[in-house]
């Protein structure tokens, strides 16, 4: 598989698949790992696995799928193919735009925000569901809570320091 | 309504860089990185509503990408024109990339490790409170009764159903919102 052609299949899967992440992850494990044993299923996994762990958006694991068979080029090749469609927002924004005013588009725009808030609730009961699954996950949870909320530290710093609580008390109780 | 469309800087490129890579530290994916977009432009900077991020990212549910990468480049476009789009993409992806390609590199030590394990068990929880904390300040404007938390009820509820397709859910709403919803009044802040 040249990279022109790595490059395709992700691109087309991305855009076919409307960025829906476990369509996009079935339809490439076929392709790359059945089809053109470009990569095992280990690979396949980790890079996987890698989108989970790793800051930002979930499908930046295709750069470590590029970087396994292309390198550098590769993974910048990928990422940059999961990119371009987002572009797509800029035209029907205008579009929108044009119509906002119209009282049916303003009811679709406040359905469709409504549905999204329920959206948000349905993927953080999806995350609990693998997330919670002893002790200390539910001690970083909780206290990632209280650092924001009663702490009122940022974000970033009550996530980080309640990891890092979590990462120390897994340690502990390894050693003992 | 809000506006959305045009372009209205309000940052400077190195400043839309700064909070675009700030999201990016997020773990949790999509949600994680919306939390930290929604502290830096909506309750710290003051520069975009509530209610217009919510609605960007329920359009970048429908675009064929990354959700978050269709809010990237339509918020870096509002506030800086198209080198906007282009500096917030890029501030977004660098935290994550540089990781995943380190991890990467790292396979052959890390694969069949307890190290992988470790990261994941203890970021996971914690990705989980800033993805709850994000959803329930978002939603704010929709926790009182109304037909508006009937929809996310509902949405919710089949979001949750197996092999439902989250942006089929959405469009749905918006579907059913043309017709339930227009011409009434929202519900307060």
């Amino acid at each position: 598989m040249s990279l022109v052609q790595l490059l395709l299949v992700i691109f087309t899967y991305n855009l076919l698949t409307f960025g829906n992440g476990a369509a996009v992850l079935a339809l490439l494990q076929h392709r790359l790992v059945q089809d053109a044993g470009v990569l095992n299923l280990d690979q396949f996994l980790y890079a996987y696995a890698l989108g989970r762990i790793t800051p930002g958006q979930n499908n930046l694991y295709l750069a470590s799928i590029g970087y396994m068979i292309y390198g550098w080029l590769g993974a910048l090749a990928a990422i940059v193919a999961i990119q371009v469609p987002g572009y797509l927002v800029l035209p029907v924004l205008k579009g929108y735009e044009r119509v906002r005013h119209q009282r049916s588009v303003q009811g679709f725009i406040r359905g469709l925000t409504a549905a999204s808030v329920g959206l948000m609730f349905s993927v953080a009961f999806n995350i609990s569901r693998e997330a919670l699954t002893g002790l200390v996950p539910w001690i970083v949870f909780l206290s990632t809570l209280a650092l924001v909320f009663l702490a009122k530290r940022g974000l970033l710093l009550g996530m980080v320091g309640a990891a890092g609580l979590g990462l120390g008390l897994k340690l502990i109780l390894s050693i003992s | 309504m809000t506006e959305i469309a045009e372009p209205r800087p309000k940052l400077s490129l190195a400043q839309l860089f700064a909070v675009f890579f700030r999201a990016g530290c997020a773990f949790g994916g999509g949600l994680g990185v919306l939390a930290l977009l929604q502290e830096q432009l909506v309750t710290l900077r003051r520069i975009l509503p509530d209610k217009e991020l919510v609605t960007l990212w329920s359009i970048g549910r429908l675009m064929p990408s990354g959700t978050m990468t269709s809010v990237a480049v339509a918020v870096g476009y509002r506030l800086c024109g198209f080198a906007g789009t282009v500096v917030a993409l890029v501030a977004m992806i660098v935290p994550g990339f540089v990781c995943v390609v380190v991890l990467t590199i790292a396979y052959g030590y890390l694969a069949h490790g307890p190290v992988l394990d470790y990261i994941d068990a203890t970021l996971l929880p914690a990705a989980l409170g800033i993805v709850v904390i994000s959803a329930v300040r978002l939603g704010r404007p929709l926790f009182r009764l109304s037909l508006d938390l009937a929809f996310a009820v509902i949405a919710c509820a089949a979001a949750l159903m197996p092999d439902v397709s989250p942006a089929l859910v959405i469009l749905a709403g918006g579907v059913a919102g043309a017709f339930l919803l227009r011409g009434k009044e929202a519900p307060a802040p």
